[in-house]
């Protein structure tokens, strides 16, 4: 490898070139290196316009950010497709609750480590939690309403939801639960925390009312949780 | 006061199609609308041959650098005006307008074909709607009553 570099470049290099140069020059394939110092100057070269760019986009959009019709097209062309791929819609009903249920389970640690929150004491606090991750995920803030009598059950309320903007369900999917990969993300999360709880969705705009609503209900606490696992 | 709205996709085939009073009226626009494309396709074929540089600048024999999507009066009878307003994406948008006492001004024209493309927007992020299918959506056609009624 060295000496082929040494025919090209007609300059004589160092057999000591290190090791990344040659590699990049095998990724870059027609990049031609003129000296070990020329391309060590382009490559510093590069890092500034990267670093002077982020600053820029720093400046315009902060990157960690995006745009919530990205996400909300996003979700529509998952539902879509899903619905295209399979037969049936209650199929596609289970489907999206057990993405939401494993985007539920990896989404708890963040949520821990972003908040740092104690354990919760009862399903009260346990809705108060909720309430705040729907608010640092998703910009929303749920009403939570209609407690049961002891306690263990209750609504959260949406307003509007931002992934269903724009969608008008056809006829041949009446029965479909668009948002029902919520109700699977609240499910995997209290799982990871060793609570089993039931949840889903009672009321959805998409189907003519007013607001969504999605129901909670702690079933029991769990000892040695293992996760199910992606089935 | 628009008689008729119509929306015809890229390949000239009708995706949308609304009369004020549906019977048999209705043939006598579908004739208009089509005779209306050619028309549209002459506009958008020489403003494309007479580049118009931003700056007002007129450049002839340039490539369409910008071209306006509202097309402005296609042709006109006693009877009736027909506007044209063609998207980037080749959809095209008719109205048809009914000769009345009190003429449209251009600026309403324009807000009632800004109202169309918006709607037309939103029905495109609509994940069950495939685009250039004929258009069924409950949204659309309530924007469009608002269109035909409002004036």
């Amino acid at each position: 490898m060295v000496k082929q570099v040494r025919q090209i470049s007609g300059v004589s290099c160092t057999v000591q070139l290190s090791k990344r140069i040659l590699s990049d020059r095998i990724v870059a394939g027609t990049v031609r290196i003129h000296g070990p110092n020329f391309f060590w100057l382009k490559r510093r070269s590069q890092l500034d316009n990267a670093r002077k760019m982020s600053r820029q986009t720093a400046r315009i959009a902060d990157p960690k950010k995006v745009n919530s019709e990205l996400f909300t097209l996003t979700y529509g062309a998952l539902v879509s497709q899903l619905v295209r791929d399979y037969e049936s819609v209650d199929d596609v009903n289970k489907h999206l609750e057990r993405i939401g249920y494993n985007i539920g389970i990896r989404l708890i640690e963040d949520f821990l480590a972003r908040t740092n929150f104690p354990r919760c004491h009862d399903m009260r606090d346990a809705a108060d939690k909720i309430q705040q991750a729907f608010k640092l995920y998703l910009g929303l803030s749920p009403g939570i309403s209609n407690w049961s009598n002891g306690n263990e059950e209750f609504s959260l309320t949406f307003e509007s939801t931002p992934f269903a903007e724009f969608v008008e369900l056809p006829d041949s999917c009446s029965n479909l639960k668009y948002g029902n990969i919520l109700p699977g993300v609240v499910r995997g999360a209290c799982e990871m925390v060793q609570m089993e709880v039931q949840s889903w969705i009672i009321q959805d705009t998409l189907k003519g009312d007013n607001i969504t609503e999605l129901r909670i209900r702690f079933i029991k606490k769990l000892e040695d949780a293992i996760p199910a696992g992606e089935d | 006061m628009a008689v008729c709205v119509a929306v015809i996709g890229k390949d000239n085939g009708p995706m949308y199609f609304r009369t004020r009073q549906s019977g048999v009226e209705e043939l006598q626009y579908h004739f208009i609308v089509s005779s209306a494309l050619d028309i549209i396709e002459e506009r958008v074929q020489s403003s494309g041959k007479s580049g118009i540089l931003p700056g007002g600048v007129s450049n002839p024999g340039a490539l369409e650098i910008t071209r306006e999507l509202y097309l402005g009066a296609l042709t006109a009878q006693e009877e009736y005006k027909v506007y044209g307003y063609m998207t980037n994406t080749k959809i095209k948008f008719v109205i048809v307008i009914e000769e009345s006492s009190t003429p449209l001004r251009e600026n309403d024209i324009r807000t009632m074909f800004r109202k169309l493309h918006g709607a037309f927007c939103d029905l495109m992020s609509n994940p069950f709607y495939s685009p250039g299918s004929e258009i069924r959506s409950k949204r659309f056609h309530d924007v469009v009553n608002s269109i035909v009624a409002g004036q």
